[in-house]
């Protein structure tokens, strides 16, 4: 079959644009990474810790973006809305039980506790609820790639503020571990306790 | 004239099949490079302070990779015997541990210079693996956030079944008896017995 003069170059730049596009939809499809049964072969670590937690902070934020700059045709924004819990309280690891002084006769203690600092900041996954998401024109909504790294920087917003110490999540960790020593040692027949932080 | 209309017909036809491929694989010319991508600024409320007593004893970190495919919602994939891919690169952590919440009202008791202490059950107190632990490796296809949150739940268990694997609770109830005792003991007390 003889093709006409005038459309021998569609269809050339058509078998061009799929043969030149093939490789690129073969590359698309390698084996995906699997989990080794074998333990050895992971990276794994126990350690062994003593953290006190007396106070947990529930921080709730909003995560949103869009992208609509005025050269691309259409635009995509999504709207995210999520917990983090912030716990404190003290690393019993660091307690000195040296600082420790009891008068048995008028049945009084003073504790010297470790610090207190922050014990462990989760933003878990399961509650981050996405709330909005669409694009227009030649545009997808962001993919799972893109919204992980939204979500990184809400995170990296939440650390910020409790980095700049916005939160008096300290100030509540020792008033808190202050009650809960002084209720156990009332407990256990002290009738004079006093707690002391270290500095 | 002819000339004009082959030229235009075969911008038309490598214009279609730009199209129809870029419509599978996310090859749109205008998406945004990941670097650009940032959040507006909004404000990070607290919502609820409450008071805890967490004894967290024993800590597991691991690395974690998990992967799912689906089929494809694309005509061409589909065509191709392709699958929507995904891989979840996540770094854990299982803490382990007391909740004293949990602790009886009678679970102390004195004679002379023993203790008795009825401890709570050691169990798994948090899994935390927060987003800036969690990198998406392979994103092929459309995932919606439901299904990526499902594949998060499958590398959180994974975490946590490793975690008991390696005996996260009996290393921790063997931390958490070793450092209570040493509190105790610097309470004045001589002998202290759990159970």
């Amino acid at each position: 079959m003889k093709i006409r003069k005038p459309y021998r170059l569609a269809c050339l730049a058509a078998v061009m644009a799929v043969v030149c596009l093939m490789p690129m939809l073969n590359s698309c499809q390698k084996a995906l990474p699997t989990q080794s049964d074998s333990a050895a072969d992971r990276v794994q670590l126990m350690t062994a810790t003593g953290e006190l937690a007396t106070v947990e902070y529930t921080v709730q934020k909003i995560i949103k973006a869009k992208d609509c700059t005025w050269w691309k045709v259409g635009e995509k924004r999504v709207l995210f809305k999520c917990n983090a819990y912030l716990e404190a309280g003290v690393d019993m690891t660091a307690y000195d039980d040296s600082k420790t002084v009891i008068d048995s006769s008028a049945m009084a203690i003073t504790v010297t506790l470790p610090k207190v600092k922050l014990m462990s900041f989760r933003m878990p996954f399961e509650e981050i609820r996405l709330v909005e998401s669409e694009a227009t024109g030649f545009r997808y909504e962001f993919s799972a790639e893109e919204r992980q790294l939204l979500l990184q920087q809400g995170e990296q917003s939440i650390r910020a503020d409790v980095d700049s110490g916005k939160y008096a999540i300290l100030d509540d960790a020792e008033r808190n571990t202050r009650i809960f020593f002084e209720r156990m040692l009332s407990r256990l027949g002290y009738k004079s306790v006093t707690i002391k932080f270290e500095k | 004239m002819k000339r004009i209309m082959s030229i235009v017909l075969s911008v038309a036809i490598v214009g279609m099949v730009y199209l129809f491929v870029a419509d599978a694989y996310k090859l749109w010319p205008f998406n945004p490079t990941l670097e650009s991508l940032k959040i507006d600024e909004t404000p990070n409320v607290v919502t609820e302070i409450r008071s805890i007593k967490k004894f967290t004893t024993a800590c597991f970190y691991e690395d974690v990779t998990v992967s799912e495919e689906k089929a494809s919602d694309s005509f061409l994939k589909n065509l191709l015997s392709q699958r929507d891919r995904i891989c979840l690169i996540g770094r854990g952590t299982i803490r382990a541990g007391y909740d004293f919440e949990n602790l009886a009202d009678d679970a102390v008791r004195i004679s002379g210079d023993t203790l008795f202490v009825r401890l709570p059950p050691v169990q798994v107190l948090d899994t935390i693996c927060n987003p800036q632990d969690c990198e998406v490796f392979i994103d092929d296809g459309n995932w919606p956030h439901d299904r990526v949150q499902a594949v998060h739940s499958d590398l959180q268990n994974a975490l946590v079944d490793d975690a008991r694997k390696c005996d996260i609770i009996e290393k921790a109830s063997k931390s958490g008896r070793a450092q209570l005792e040493k509190l105790f003991r610097s309470f004045g007390f001589t002998t202290v017995v759990f159970s």
